[in-house]
């Protein structure tokens, strides 16, 4: 059996049990920096391993796992996310607290990811989003002495136990349909006519959609989103933003963009159609919130129907525009959470929009990272979130799904209106109090260095777009190999 | 148009990359640079600039026709395979014509600033903004794609934003930016989906080989091609405040007077017919929404003046008349008449752009009063202010031999000669020509001329310094004499000139008698419109007064600017009250503010419900799961 | 196909998996809640196990097994958190979990 395509997944999972460890071990040097640092080179090797195997696709456990460019792309943004999240943690009172717990499931969270990219069949594919749900079941309700941490991770066990019973039901449908659990062999089968059994496989596809639009919280399977996003501790709502919905298209496009491509008449209006909700509720929803953690999760709600309408468009083209706008979106967001972080260490109320009145002119650097993220998600040209966006919905109209195409560019629009009310807070607000900000301590030197570096990422990956796209392409093509 | 043809056109870089190193900066001297040294960068960088566009300008002269237009590639910015985009910029008569106003009067206009806002504590700010204002501009017009074109189509709404939210702590200033960015971002909209017509159709957003292929791959008249020009121009009319989406405009004024006279006179609402104007062929190639453009336009032309004509704010009188003189520039455009247009806007930059900075001398002398009712006789204190503003009032109204008279009449005589639709519209054109004759002199008779008001100035309005009065002095000038480059019957500079840029061009040209007829009628109108001015305002408000009140009708509802804030109103925001209870939002913020209030009141309501929705309740969360399986499966079965 | 008709493998799935969407939606108790989605997971398994046979492959089986380790781990990491919402004397409702909204 051959491992070796397999190796970042499983360098991940045993820095997991590293970092458990270090945590226990003797002296106390080791247990205070040692999960970090575990967790730190556990994370660079996988992502060094990455790029080793960047190629034509490998298989490994006897073909329930693919290392091909598309996985091996997304490794690398599941990576620099959790590297992120793990910089951000470094003053987190969960992070400080229960440092070993900590980094060994976001490391787990991020293997589950992984194996969702990269999965073979559908065992894989289960597989690797229940690891990464369960790790981030904990890892929201890690600060039990805090009531709303509890709540937010029982609630999202609740619903999210309910929509992996969805996705398993689908999986099981798709299995019985195609009579394989191999992502490749049920392609082949599906488009032979005498396996299409066709009520069985549309009930598959809408609980499958149902499944994956639940982790990616496209609408109506978005709900536990704000509440969640809200109550889990920051660097892990910035994983979760981030990195899970990553996940969940990756799981989109393996499916639809792969194995079901040949079917797509049918499910595109279906997936069509919850993007549009998506962006819909999203946006709309956004407008009124007053919590920056709260409107970034509606935020994320309509990016998530953006990113789905590339889905919808079922083209080589829309999944290579999903896989920029993935890339670029979890750099952008990443800024945003930063924002967060900073401000919350220094303020009681520190994620609500208020905090931050005057915060730009006190501190102009996470002003600027600020206002290039927001205009980034909102979509303004020529940072990369307008790139990817424009890419989408071209995607979309070159179908002639004009509606789709529309919707997403509305919606674009209404999202200006409280994307700019962050920047107008910022930069023009003035305190409650009159004045300065309240209380500003010194920033810890990585999330800084996070921020801008995402924050430069954003401009560089817009102005630099076909450099991007160009890796993009390669990757969206495995998606179709043989 | 190979990339040889233009040797300096690498330059436009330069140009571009000038203002935005001026605006950077400034932006990072750490602490607060002296005022000097804002001075110096501000307005250096746009003057450099201006130089630089100078020497592209004299180079083009040197060249003959062919070789007067070349492109500079950076890097391929977005490539899909089938599809190429290039950071790319275009440098040809049309750019470069553009880009001499943009930089030479925009050069004007932010040394003016500098003693307009000397009083301003945020001194450094204003020439941030300024600065990155004039670099959006000139991407607008450097884009050799459509994609970069939108770059600088929403970084020039980003611009205005700041610039007309400038006073951030004055809530209309606020409300104003946000609906002027609003309408701005909507017309961005308009220019995407055109981009995804132009790709879907013809496999390339660049503007050469978009120009070359539309006449195959879109068809003469075709839908398609109606709806790339449709779709253009709900930008071009967002960011030229054609009606129906000008209501921004007025309220743009807000931001400090050299902005209006900066954004609202010279650059951006220009941007519109600019646009137009660059995509020559595709409306050449759709016949009935020309048609529609060249209707709004004279529609806009006539309404916008017609509101003038009541405005008692200095400001919002020649808000309305820039509104007005865009839709002459639209009009033409539509009409076929590119170089007409364009001529109006060269001329229209330097006129308004002097009326704009004398009105801002007018009101930096009265301590930021800018009713006409608080103003009179100022002659006597402002000389400069009076003779530009004079000088401004002649070339808007079209008297020989100011040169609004050259531009105005060769669209007038233009259109003639484009059909039917052309003479009814050149007779609207007419019409707003009496108006404009009046409204301007209207606020030439009441500001300047007359008794003062009543009991006097508190102290004697002071004369400006030479910063301001400079500026206005040259750009009054040019006024008077700008006319002089295409004289009828004599000479068509501009339009040679053009010609490499305007590529279908049907060649409309007025013969000597309709152009001798419209010189005549456009002349009687104006001294008709003039010496109504004179006899209603000459000597001072009671006659005024009187007669005032005996149309009131018709005054409140010009005063209403014609209801289009009350039409949205009631069209979408009272549906989207009744939704909800953000009505009451809507409501305490107070009526007439148009399409953005309505547009909040929808979507605010459906915020509120989707936040009730949000109960916390986990099981309504699993409810929504399962009800969505079930919509997602009844979709699949329903679409199959 | 000898035996159990696939018929009967979907029923007994079926059923139960809308016994557990029941119970999801009725139960306040967040034990209650578990049971029922473990319910509707193993009601994924009877399906697969059936499709498995009906096929004559294994894999649907060794989904199943897969299946049962999973939900074990979820229903433990939902004990666990119980536990913590109990020692935080909070009630042992998910309706009064519900601070966050809106």
């Amino acid at each position: 059996m051959n491992v070796v395509p397999a190796l970042p997944l499983m360098i991940v999972a045993g820095g997991a049990c590293v970092a458990l460890l270090a945590s226990a071990g003797p002296g106390g040097r080791v247990r205070r920096d040692g999960p970090f640092w575990a967790g730190a080179a556990t994370l660079i090797a996988a992502a060094v391993m990455s790029l080793v195997l960047w190629g034509d696709r490998q298989e490994a456990l006897g073909g329930g796992y693919r290392a091909d460019r598309f996985s091996m792309l997304l490794n690398l943004v599941f990576l620099a996310a959790a590297f992120c999240a793990l910089l951000f943690s470094v003053r987190e009172p969960a992070g400080v607290d229960r440092r070993g717990e900590y980094i060994s499931l976001l490391l787990t969270s991020t293997a589950g990811m992984m194996l969702v990219a990269g999965a073979g069949d559908l065992i894989a594919l289960f597989l690797g989003i229940e690891i990464l749900s369960v790790a981030l079941y904990v890892l929201c309700a890690l600060e039990v002495w805090r009531e709303r941490s509890l709540e937010a991770g029982l609630k999202y066990l609740i619903v999210g136990a309910v929509g992996s019973s969805f996705f398993l039901y689908g999986l099981a449908f798709l299995f019985g349909a195609s009579g394989s659990v191999k992502l490749s062999v049920i392609g082949e089968n599906l488009s032979v006519a005498s396996f299409t059994d066709e009520p069985l496989l549309l009930v598959a596809m809408a609980l499958i959609v149902t499944g994956l639009a639940f982790k990616a919280s496209a609408v109506p399977f978005h709900m536990w989103t704000p509440d969640v996003y809200e109550g889990a501790p920051t660097p892990i709502t910035a994983f979760m933003a981030t990195a899970t919905k990553v996940a969940a298209l990756a799981a989109f496009l393996r499916i639809f963009g792969g194995a079901l491509t040949d079917l797509v008449d049918t499910w595109q209006v279906a997936i069509g159609v919850v993007a549009a909700a998506s962006v819909i509720v999203g946006n709309v929803g956004a407008l009124v919130q007053r919590n920056f953690k709260r409107l970034l999760a509606y935020s994320s709600i309509a990016q998530a129907g953006y990113l789905l309408i590339g889905v919808a468009a079922g083209t080589l083209q829309g999944a290579e525009s999903v896989l920029y706008y993935l890339i670029a979106y979890t750099a952008m967001t990443l800024a945003a959470f930063a924002v967060i972080i900073i401000r919350e260490r220094e303020v009681e109320d520190g994620e609500m929009v208020d905090a931050l009145a005057g915060y730009g002119r006190a501190r102009p650097v996470v002003g600027v990272v600020a206002t290039v993220a927001m205009l980034s998600l909102a979509g303004f040209p020529p940072l990369s979130g307008f790139i990817g966006k424009f890419l989408l919905f071209g995607s979309a109209a070159e179908q002639g799904l004009w509606w789709l195409a529309v919707i997403g560019a509305v919606g674009s629009v209404v999202s200006v209106a409280y994307y700019l009310r962050v920047l107008r807070v910022m930069w023009f607000g003035t305190p409650a109090h009159g004045g300065e900000p309240r209380k500003l301590l010194t920033i810890p030197a990585p999330v800084l260095i996070t921020a801008v570096t995402a924050a430069v990422a954003v401009v560089g990956f817009g102005l630099g777009a076909s450099l991007l796209m160009d890796v993009c392409r390669d990757a969206a093509a495995a998606l179709l190999a043989a | 148009m190979s990339d040889v043809a233009l040797s300096g056109a690498y330059l436009g870089w330069f140009v571009l990359a000038l203002p935005l190193l001026g605006a950077i900066v400034l932006a990072l001297i750490p602490g607060e640079p002296s005022r000097a040294l804002t001075r110096v960068i501000g307005v250096g960088s746009v003057a450099a600039a201006f130089v630089l566009v100078v020497s592209l300008f004299a180079q083009q002269l040197s060249n003959d026709a062919e070789r007067r237009a070349g492109t500079s590639t950076l890097w391929t910015w977005v490539d899909l395979g089938s599809l190429q985009v290039d950071l790319k910029i275009l440098v040809d008569p049309l750019s470069v014509l553009m880009m001499l106003v943009i930089t030479g009067v925009g050069s004007l206009i932010i040394l003016y600033s500098t003693e307009y806002m000397s009083h301003d504590r945020d001194y450094r700010r204003f020439f941030v903004e300024m600065d990155f204002f004039i670099f959006a501009m000139l991407v607008l017009v450097l884009a050799a794609n459509f994609l970069f074109l939108i770059v600088g189509w929403a970084l020039v709404g980003l611009a205005s934003y700041l610039l007309i939210g400038y006073y951030h702590d004055r809530p209309s200033a606020v409300a104003a930016a946000k609906k002027a960015f609003v309408i701005n971002v909507l017309g961005d909209i308009g220019l995407v989906l055109a981009a995804f017509l132009l790709v879907r159709q013809l496999g390339t957003l660049d503007f050469a080989e978009v120009f070359a292929k539309a006449p195959q791959g879109l068809g003469d008249g075709t839908f398609i091609a109606e709806m790339v020009a449709l779709l253009l121009f709900v930008g071009a009319a967002a960011k030229s405040a054609q009606i129906p989406l000008h209501t921004w405009l007025p309220d743009a004024m807000e931001g400090p007077t050299p902005v209006s006279a900066l954004i609202h006179a010279a650059t951006m609402v220009t941007a519109g017919v600019y646009l137009i104007v660059r995509c020559n062929v595709l409306y050449e190639l759709a016949p009935h929404m020309s048609d529609a453009v060249a209707v709004v336009g004279a529609v806009t032309l006539f309404v916008a003046a017609t509101i003038a004509t009541v405005q008692d704010d200095i400001k919002r009188v020649l808000a309305w008349s820039t509104v007005s003189q865009i839709g002459y520039m639209v009009m033409a455009a539509g009409l076929g008449l590119y170089s007409s247009g364009m001529f109006h806007f060269l001329t229209h930059a330097f006129f308004k752009a002097a009326l704009f900075l004398a009105a801002g001398i007018v009101i930096h002398a009265l301590h930021d009063e800018q009713s006409l009712d608080r103003m009179g006789g100022l002659k006597n204190h402002l000389k400069v202010a009076y003779f530009a503003t004079a000088a401004g009032c002649l070339a808007i109204a079209g008297i020989p031999p100011f040169s609004g008279f050259f531009s105005k009449d060769e669209i007038l005589a233009g259109a003639i000669e484009a059909g039917t639709l052309g003479k009814v519209l050149a007779g609207v054109g007419l019409v707003g020509a009496g108006l404009t004759a009046f409204y301007m002199f209207r606020l030439l008779f009441r500001a300047f001329h007359g008794p003062e008001p009543d009991g006097g100035y508190h102290e004697t309005p002071h004369a400006s310094g030479s910063a301001m009065a400079a500026p206005v002095v040259i750009l009054a000038a040019l006024a008077t004499v700008g006319g002089f480059i295409q004289i009828p019957f004599v000479s068509h500079n501009l339009r040679d000139w053009l010609e490499p840029a305007i590529t279908a061009d049907p060649g409309i040209e007025a013969g000597h008698g309709q152009e001798t007829l419209i010189i005549v009628l456009s002349l009687a109108v104006a001294a008709i419109g003039i010496a109504a001015a004179w006899w209603l305002f000459g000597s001072g408000p009671e006659r005024r007064l009187a007669r005032a009140q005996k149309l009131p009708r018709l005054r409140a509802f010009l005063l209403d600017q014609w209801r289009f804030d009350e039409v949205y109103e009631a069209a979408v925001v009272q549906p989207g009250r009744d939704l909800g209870d953000a009505g009451v939002r809507a409501g305490e913020r107070g009526v007439g503010q148009g399409p953005v209030i309505a547009a909040e009141a929808v979507t605010g309501a459906g915020a509120r419900i989707l936040s009730r929705v949000e109960n916390g309740l986990v099981r309504t969360y699993a409810m929504a799961v399962i009800a969505g399986a079930a919509i997602v499966g009844a979709i699949l079965i329903l679409a199959r | 196909m000898e035996g159990i008709p696939l018929a009967c493998y979907l029923g007994v799935s079926g059923g139960l998996f809308l016994l557990g969407l029941f119970g999801v939606l009725t139960r306040r108790n967040p034990l209650l809640l578990l049971l029922a989605v473990e319910l509707m997971l193993n009601s994924a398994n009877v399906a697969l196990v059936g499709f498995s046979r009906y096929w004559n492959v294994v894999d649907g089986q060794v989904f199943a097994l897969v299946v049962m380790v999973v939900a074990a781990a979820e229903v433990v990491i939902g004990l666990g958190l119980v536990v913590a919402v109990f020692r935080q004397r909070l009630a042992l409702d998910v309706d009064a979990l519900s601070s966050l909204k809106g």
